[in-house]
């Protein structure tokens, strides 16, 4: 696995027209030290690895896929010296999914587990001794809620169920699908609230107090499983690899090809499925060492009489949300990342422009409704089109940072 | 190419003008100088194929069948069931896609056009999944 630029690499321009020739005539010395040099030159072209084989210290690339978890396809991407080791960080990276994706599943239920669903199942009845996992992000969400204005709250659980209801029908059958009433809404925003959602950090339990509530963890609950796995492949040893989900992408380390100093993550263009459009992605961003996610109006929707109805649904309004098509954060963790795409999307742009200022750390591109799109500096800098960044340029970005 | 350019080129005239007979060592240089050639060719000549984008299509996480992308010289339509569901992947010259597919999601056929290494698309209902895999893209992987 030879990374692409290395024909260019091996070129030794200018060599072999050496000055040696003329400046050496006359003389019999000359033959020999030609001879010397073009030997080692020989030599040295056939040994130093110039002919496309693995990168320096060995590494080659390898991907890994599973699907069963958080019905998507999980994808390893990353860099091992072999594809024997790359497949066992990947078993234990998919072990791993499947233990957390039962924890935060808020529809099935599995023996010995007490996850999502189990303290929706009590809710209203009795505290339920869960997983550290899910006290982590439960702990988490509601931090984050406050700062984010409460726009992505883990207690929406009965609005999300009533749009999810709707959808599931819409899907089925698609002249019958309708749009929720404002009255079974409302009925739904009555069972919600943080200030009813008790976690009991000593007993290692969590309470719904009312019944009828119940909790939804679909803004986070992908980052935070791709932010564990990642950590605990790096503490296994795994130093170059991206973690992702799709929505949200955990990056560790930096490419190992000797080459580039960032991982790209290409964002998806709204409208993929143009024929004549060729780019099936937008734009792309160079990371290293950090996390992204995407929250988009394309991911999960059903139409109603040629309307589009997405997954993202604004607790202030309890319909989707309308500002923007898309939007792709950059932030050190991606279950925080997750969580912040979530709330960008649910924010109108300049809230979400203002709450990107106030965030250390937090960068975004949104996809405008007209397909363009907007940075923030900070992000800019690490774009191929938007900013002319390049695979080495994340570093010179993070030395010199915009002010 | 400057490399390719013989030392011993009519141009360089002066050498001979003031030289000896052509010597046994002479031809030693001669043919070290056209083994390096002929060994910095053959590298050159191997990496160029790396940039190639290769489609590989697996099923369940098994390999079912890789196409190198920029060898295709006519346009296919390949139909192939996985899982409870058919699926019409489009091939055709540098690039390929899920054209159609009866599963209840569409995620895939939505993905569109795939002709670049990173890309990626997924039918997760089918285990069906289209990756380009290959060196020198700037891609790794998709955000969506």
């Amino acid at each position: 696995m030879d990374p692409g630029g290395s024909g260019a690499d091996c070129v030794v321009p200018g060599v072999l027209v050496a000055p040696g020739i003329r400046s050496v005539r006359g003389t019999r010395k000359g033959p020999a030290i030609l001879l010397a040099l073009a030997i080692s030159l020989a030599v040295l072209l056939a040994s130093t690895g110039c002919d496309g084989g693995a990168n320096p210290g060995g590494y080659s690339r390898y991907s890994y896929e599973f699907y069963g978890t958080f019905d998507t396809v999980i994808q390893f991407l990353g860099y091992a010296q072999s594809a024997e080791a790359f497949e066992t960080y990947g078993q234990q990276g998919e072990a791993r999914f499947q233990e957390l994706h039962r924890l935060f599943n808020r529809y099935e239920s599995y023996e010995g587990v007490n996850n999502i669903k189990t303290i929706n199942d009590n809710a209203g009845i009795a505290p339920v001794a869960v997983a550290p996992e899910i006290l982590d992000l439960l702990e988490m969400s509601r931090e984050w809620s406050g700062k984010v204005g409460g726009v992505v709250d883990v207690t929406l659980g009965p609005v999300l169920e009533v749009w999810h209801r709707y959808r599931e029908e819409g899907l089925a059958d698609p002249a019958a699908a309708r749009v929720p009433t404002r009255d079974e809404l409302e009925e739904a925003l009555s069972l919600t609230g943080l200030s009813d959602l008790v976690i009991d950090r000593e007993a290692g339990t969590v309470f719904l107090k009312r019944k009828g509530m119940s909790l939804d963890v679909g803004a986070m609950a992908k980052g935070v499983a791709c932010a564990i796995v990642a950590r605990e492949l790096r503490e296994a040893g795994l130093d170059s690899v991206i973690v992702s989900s799709g929505s949200s992408v955990a990056v560790v380390g930096q490419p190992r090809d000797g080459i580039r100093t960032s991982f790209g993550i290409g964002i998806q263009n709204p409208d993929g499925n143009v024929n004549d459009e060729d780019e099936a992605s937008l734009d792309i961003i160079f990371v290293h060492d950090k996390s992204i996610g995407t929250s988009g109006d394309y991911q999960r929707y059903y139409t109603v009489e040629g309307v589009r109805y997405h997954h993202l649904v604004d607790p202030a309004t309890l319909f989707p949300a309308d500002h923007v098509r898309a939007v792709t954060v950059l932030y050190p963790d991606a279950g925080i990342g997750d969580l912040l795409s979530t709330a960008l999307f649910l924010l109108p742009l300049a809230e979400g422009q203002a709450l990107c200022r106030s965030i250390p750390g937090l960068e975004a591109v949104w996809v405008l409704k007209d397909g363009t799109l907007l940075a923030t500096d900070g992000m800019k800098i690490r774009m191929k089109q938007l900013g002319g960044a390049t695979s080495q340029a994340d570093y010179d970005a993070e030395a010199s940072p915009t002010p | 190419m400057t490399r390719r350019r013989s030392p011993r080129d009519p141009a360089d005239g002066t050498v001979r003008a003031v030289s000896e007979r052509p010597r046994f060592g002479d031809a030693l240089v001669l043919a070290a100088i056209l083994l390096a050639i002929g060994l910095l060719w053959w590298s050159y000549a191997r990496a160029v194929p790396h940039g190639d984008a290769i489609a590989r299509i697996t099923q369940n996480g098994v390999t079912i069948r890789e196409i190198v992308l920029s060898r295709v010289q006519a346009p296919e339509t390949w139909e192939i069931a996985s899982g409870e569901y058919q699926y019409h992947i489009r091939i055709e010259p540098g690039r390929i896609r899920f054209e159609s597919a009866d599963c209840p999601d569409q995620v895939c056929v939505q993905s569109g056009w795939m002709d670049r290494p990173g890309h990626m698309a997924a039918c997760v209902p089918g285990r069906l999944l289209i990756r380009i895999d290959g060196e020198g893209g700037d891609v790794d992987v998709i955000t969506r």
